[in-house]
């Protein structure tokens, strides 16, 4: 693919963009208070703004900046999102669309000009009344049991970085079934035997479990549930039968005869 | 020690855009124009990770990860492909041919920061 195609196929993406925020901005326009809404126009910023940066738009870019940290304000909950604050990012949009169009053209003024209407409109906005501000999600427990394929050390995929990255969206409890190891003789090193089965307390929603295993998901064995508020976890239950012990292809924490707990 | 990435691609502007984006993050990114480049680069080299576009002139992409994968040296070596189509036939072809994980293109530096510190696990 030549940089030609490249910036071609940026363009295309980014007109894109900008027709999905701007009909995110007029759905929003009419629920201001739909937070999937503002996510969306984020999102999109967020990512016009870091294409633009990587093709070298770099007035799109730096312009886009502004736009996606105001209304990373609102999804912060920072400010509310106002029918001002909609309208001056609409305005804004169109900018963004000449930036993208004709980049080499003359555009301080009118930046200057979209900025400070920007500004003013976040300025104007009041946080959000205490009624409207998100609220802090409860705490949810998730049991996760997962068997990765047989080829995942093969390709690449590295068991302890998904148990980290599990470990970071709240407390965890790690117990290794180690019951699918088969004998030494007909152990394949390169095949990963072991499955988790993980004990989740966290505030993030399950598709924030699911992006865990974003590269994986479709070929492995998944079950993810939710169980009871955090008090009810009972820290003794037993999850796994024990297993013959077995070298693993995929190391456990500890050498393993039994199940283990990895607390956090 | 930060860990060394090879990044193929046979588009220039792509490989820049891929060196700046992790060398800002602090890895060490080394250079190849196909896949046949790939092949020899990662065999002769040491890489803890590696970038690579699927549609090349010389070897494409998907030949590339096959062989590799052929290779014990390179069996858990992480492979991220970047593509154009998001369509799932093709992740699926990369997957079966070894890869770990995949980010369509245009993409944004920071997400591709992101993947890799994913796939790295840290």
């Amino acid at each position: 693919m030549s940089s030609l195609d490249a910036v071609e196929i940026f363009l295309v993406e980014a007109r894109d963009l900008l027709e999905q925020i701007e009909q995110a901005l007029l759905d929003l326009n009419g629920r201001l208070d739909d937070r999937d809404l503002v996510d969306t126009v984020f999102r999109g910023l967020h990512t016009l703004k870091g294409s633009g940066a990587m093709f070298g738009f770099d007035a799109l870019a730096e312009f886009t900046h502004h736009c996606e940290s105001a209304f990373d304000r609102v999804r912060k909950g920072e400010v509310a999102a106002t029918s001002a604050l909609v309208g001056a990012i609409l305005d804004a949009q169109d900018h963004m669309r000449a930036l993208i169009e004709d980049p080499k053209g003359d555009y301080a003024a009118a930046s200057q000009r979209l900025l400070a209407g920007l500004n003013a409109a976040v300025s104007g906005a009041a946080p959000p009344e205490p009624g409207a501000a998100p609220q802090a999600p409860a705490l949810q427990v998730w049991s996760i049991r997962f068997r990765l394929p047989a080829n995942a050390l093969v390709n690449g995929v590295n068991p302890l970085g998904l148990l980290n990255e599990l470990r970071d969206l709240g407390e965890c409890r790690i117990v290794a079934d180690t019951t699918k190891i088969p004998d030494l003789e007909a152990l394949d090193p390169t095949e990963c035997h072991l499955g988790w089965d993980v004990t989740l307390t966290t505030d993030q929603p399950r598709s924030a479990i699911e992006d865990v295993f974003i590269f994986v998901m479709d070929d492995m064995d998944i079950v993810i549930e939710t169980l009871d508020a955090p008090e009810a976890v009972a820290p003794e239950a037993p999850v796994v039968a024990t297993a013959p012990s077995a070298p693993a292809a995929a190391p456990p924490p500890k050498p393993a005869a039994a199940p283990q707990e990895v607390p956090t | 020690m930060s860990a060394s990435i090879l990044a193929v691609d046979d588009s220039a502007s792509i490989r820049v855009a891929i060196k700046i984006a992790l060398s800002g993050a602090g890895y060490a990114v080394s250079e190849a124009v196909n896949g046949a480049d790939g092949v020899e680069k990662a065999k002769a080299g040491s890489y803890d990770l590696i970038v690579t576009d699927l549609n090349m002139p010389v070897m494409d992409g998907l030949t590339m990860i096959e062989e590799l994968r052929r290779s014990p040296a390179h069996m858990g070596v992480p492979i991220i492909f970047l593509t154009t189509e998001s369509d799932a036939a093709l992740k699926q072809r990369a997957k079966a041919a070894g890869a770990t994980g995949w980010l369509t293109k245009p993409f944004d530096p920071e997400q591709l920061v992101k993947i890799i510190k994913k796939v790295l696990g840290r």
